[in-house]
C-alpha cells in the first residue's frame, strides 16, 4: 500500500534561491555603485585638472592680451598707487571663463597687471606681470637744445639755430603746447630758453634716446627707410602734410644706412644710423637722432630737437636751412609715438606669482 | 522523542516516494556549482575592477597633485635667481608665499599691502625686491629700488590702518633692513626644495625633514624633472648648460601595484614653460 503525501502549498515550500539571488544582486549592486563612485571621482579629478589649466591659461592670456594692446597714454593719468579695473572680453559675449584685469600704477614708469580667471564651477587662477614703460621725461633729458652733439657745428647764419620756438599750431595736437613747455621745464628745471647748441653729455659716443640704443630704436621702428627721397606724409591724414600737429600717428622712422631727404614733410622721431642730409624744402617736425653727420641745405628745416653723436658726428646748417627748438613738436613726437606708449620688459623679471 | 517520531514519519513517506533522488541531487549540486562559480567569478572580477579603479584614481590624484604643485611653484620663478639647484629628481628654490606692495615707508619700518597663501612669518620668510630699472622706479619714491635684493623680514605685525587696502589684502607693518620706497614690489618667499623620491612628491623647508605631499604611488624609475634651456631641450634632465632655463617637463607614472591589480601603470608628461626665462 502506498501512502501519498499531500503536496505542500507554495507558501510552505522551503528554498534559498530567492535569497541567494537577492544577495548576489546586492553584492553586484554594491560593486557597481563603487565603480560609479570611483569613476565619478576620476571624472572629478580630470575636470578639476582641466578647469585649473583652463583658468590658468585664461588668466595668462588676459595679461598677454593687455601687453599686446598696451598704450601707456591710456593709463598715464592713473595716480601712483591707484588701481584701474579693465573689462576683458566682448561685452555681452558668453564667456566660459570669467576674467578680470586690474592695472595698478606702482610708480612713474611701472605698472602691475593682475588677472583673475574664474570657471563656472568656481576654480580660480591668477596671473600677474610687471610692465615697464618709458616716461617722456627720460627722453626729454637727451634733448636739451636745438642741436646736441659730440662733434663740430657749422652754421652760415645766426638764424640757422633757434633756441626756443614753440609752435603756435598746437590746436588738435596730441599734446597741448603749454603742457609740452611745462614738460620741458620739468625735464631741465631751468628757464624756458634752452640753448641752441649743447655738447652731448654721453661721452660713450653711442646714440641713445633714454634707455634705448640704436638696436632698441630699430626694434621699435614703425618704418625702415634707406637711400634718398622725399618725406612722405601719412596716408589719409592730409593735415599732417602741412606740418601741423595732428592727433594721429607719430612714427618712429629708422634708417640703418644713412638717409638723404630732398623734400616733403614728415614728423615723429627720425633715427639714422649713418649720415643724414635734408635739402630742398624738406621739413621735419619732431626729434632727429643721427649717428654720423647731419647736413641741412636749401630751405630744409627741423622743428623740434636734434641729437647728433658718434665718432664722425658733425652738424652743418647752410643756406636758408634752420633748426628750431620746438618743445611742442618734441612733446608730440615723444608722447604720441610708440616709444613712450609701449610696454617693456622690466629688466629683472616680468611675470610674478599671483595670489 | 517527538522529533524522532516526526522524522520517522517523514522518512517513511520519502522512502515510499517514487523518483530519482540521486539524479535530482546531482542536478541540484551541478547547477548550484555552476551558478556559484559564475557568481563568485563575477564578484571577484568586479572587486578586482574596483581595486584597479581605486589604484588608478589614487595614482591619478598623486600625479595631478604633483603636477599642479610643481607647476604652481615653478611657473613664475626667475630661473637665474630663484632656483638654487636642480636635478632629475629634485629642485631647490624660492617658494613664493605672498606679494606685498610698500605703501608707506622707506628705511626700516614700512607698511605693506600683503596678499598671500599665508601670513608672513619673520622666522622663515624673506623678501626679494622687484625693481626693474632702478633709477626710474625709485624716482618718485625718494630712493632707489635694488632689483633682486633679498632682505629678511625682521619683524612683522598686522595693523588696521595706515593705507587703503583692497579685497583679499591685509595690512602689515614690517621691519626690513633695506630701503624700500613706496611702490616697491616685494615677493615673500621661503627656501625649500621639492623631491620626487620614495614614490611621492616631498617638500622640504629649510633644514627640516621631507614631508610627503602625495600618496607613495609614483614610480621612481620614471618620475623625473627634465630641464630645458632656451638653446635646446634636455631629455635626460641633466644640466643643459649656460643658456637660461626655458622650462621643465614633469614626467610621472604610477608604479605598478605588488599584486598586479592595476592593468598598466599610467604616465603623464606636463610641460611647464618658465616665462621669466626669456623675453616676452
Amino acid at each position: 500500500m502506498v501512502t501519498r503525501v499531500p503536496p505542500r502549498s507554495h507558501g510552505e515550500r522551503r528554498g534559498f534561491a530567492l535569497v541567494a539571488v537577492l544577495l548576489t544582486l546586492s553584492a553586484l549592486g554594491l560593486l557597481v555603485s563603487g565603480l560609479i563612485y570611483i569613476s565619478a571621482e576620476e571624472l572629478s579629478i580630470a575636470r578639476s585638472s582641466e578647469e585649473l589649466f583652463r583658468t590658468r591659461l585664461a588668466a595668462e592670456s588676459v595679461i598677454r592680451s593687455a601687453l599686446a594692446s598696451w598704450r601707456t597714454d591710456e593709463h598715464r593719468d592713473l595716480p601712483i598707487g591707484s588701481v584701474e579695473e579693465v573689462t576683458v572680453g566682448e561685452p555681452g559675449a558668453e564667456a566660459v571663463v570669467e576674467t578680470t584685469l586690474a592695472i595698478e600704477r606702482l610708480d612713474a614708469s611701472r605698472y602691475l597687471l593682475r588677472a583673475m580667471a574664474t570657471s563656472p564651477s568656481g576654480v580660480r587662477s591668477a596671473a600677474a606681470a610687471v610692465v615697464r614703460t618709458i616716461d617722456p621725461l627720460e627722453l626729454w633729458r637727451a634733448l636739451p637744445a636745438a642741436v646736441t652733439t659730440t662733434g663740430p657745428v657749422e652754421i652760415w647764419s645766426e638764424d640757422a639755430l633757434v633756441g626756443f620756438s614753440p609752435s603756435s599750431a598746437d590746436t588738435g595736437g596730441a599734446v597741448p603746447c603749454q603742457a609740452a613747455i611745462e614738460s620741458m621745464t620739468a625735464a631741465f628745471s631751468d628757464a624756458r630758453r634752452p640753448p641752441v647748441h649743447k655738447l652731448a653729455e654721453d661721452a660713450a659716443e653711442m646714440l641713445r634716446l633714454g634707455p634705448l640704443d640704436l638696436a632698441g630704436l630699430r626694434a621699435l621702428a614703425d618704418r625702415i627707410e634707406s637711400g634718398a627721397g622725399a618725406l612722405r606724409s601719412i596716408p589719409g591724414d592730409a593735415a599732417c602734410a602741412t606740418g601741423t600737429y595732428c592727433a594721429g600717428q607719430y612714427p618712429l622712422i629708422y634708417a640703418p644706412d644713412g638717409l638723404g631727404i630732398e623734400g616733403g614733410t614728415g614728423r615723429g622721431i627720425l633715427a639714422v644710423a649713418g649720415d643724414l642730409s635734408l635739402a630742398g624744402d624738406a621739413v621735419f617736425h619732431g626729434v632727429v637722432l643721427v649717428h654720423g653727420r647731419l647736413t641741412l641745405t636749401g630751405q630744409a628745416r627741423i622743428l623740434g630737437a636734434v641729437l647728433v653723436v658718434g665718432p664722425s658726428a658733425a652738424v652743418s646748417v647752410t643756406g636758408a636751412a634752420r633748426v628750431e627748438y620746438d618743445p611742442c613738436a618734441v612733446a608730440a613726437a615723444l608722447e604720441g609715438g610708440r616709444i613712450t606708449n609701449s610696454a617693456y620688459h622690466p629688466g629683472d623679471r616680468s611675470w610674478l606669482p599671483a595670489f | 522523542m517527538a522529533w524522532v517520531r516526526v522524522n520517522r514519519a517523514a522518512w517513511g513517506s520519502l522512502r515510499n516516494r517514487p523518483g530519482v533522488t540521486l539524479a535530482e541531487l546531482l542536478v541540484v549540486l551541478t547547477l548550484t556549482g555552476v551558478l556559484g562559480t559564475i557568481t563568485m567569478t563575477t564578484i571577484i572580477g568586479a572587486q578586482r575592477h574596483v581595486r584597479q579603479h581605486i589604484d588608478r584614481v589614487a595614482g591619478a590624484e598623486a600625479r595631478r597633485v604633483t603636477a599642479s604643485v610643481l607647476a604652481a611653484e615653478l611657473r613664475y620663478l626667475d630661473p637665474t635667481t630663484d632656483i638654487y639647484g636642480r636635478a632629475v629628481d629634485s629642485v631647490a628654490l624660492r617658494a613664493y608665499r605672498g606679494v606685498a606692495i610698500v605703501c608707506v615707508g622707506d628705511l626700516g619700518t614700512v607698511l605693506v599691502r600683503y596678499r598671500g597663501l599665508r601670513a608672513p612669518e619673520p622666522a622663515k620668510d624673506s623678501v626679494v625686491m622687484v625693481g626693474g630699472w632702478a633709477e626710474v622706479a625709485g624716482g618718485q619714491g625718494g630712493g632707489a629700488v635694488h632689483a633682486g635684493l633679498v632682505s629678511p623680514i625682521v619683524a612683522s605685525g598686522e595693523v588696521r590702518s595706515g593705507c587703503d587696502i583692497r579685497a583679499g589684502e591685509s595690512l602689515y607693518r614690517w621691519t626690513l633692513n633695506d630701503v624700500t620706497p613706496p611702490g616697491t614690489l616685494l615677493l615673500v618667499f621661503e627656501r625649500g626644495s621639492y623631491h620626487l623620491q620614495d614614490g611621492a612628491l616631498r617638500y622640504r623647508r629649510g633644514d627640516a625633514g621631507r614631508q610627503p605631499l602625495t600618496a607613495e604611488l609614483l614610480d621612481d624609475r620614471v618620475a623625473a624633472l627634465q630641464w630645458a634651456a632656451t638653446g635646446g631641450v634636455g631629455s635626460d634632465g641633466s644640466s643643459p648648460g649656460a643658456d637660461p632655463l626655458a622650462g621643465v617637463a614633469i614626467v610621472l607614472a604610477t608604479r605598478p601595484t605588488p599584486a598586479g591589480t592595476a592593468p598598466l601603470p599610467r604616465g603623464t608628461r606636463n610641460w611647464i614653460r618658465l616665462p621669466n626665462g626669456g623675453l616676452w
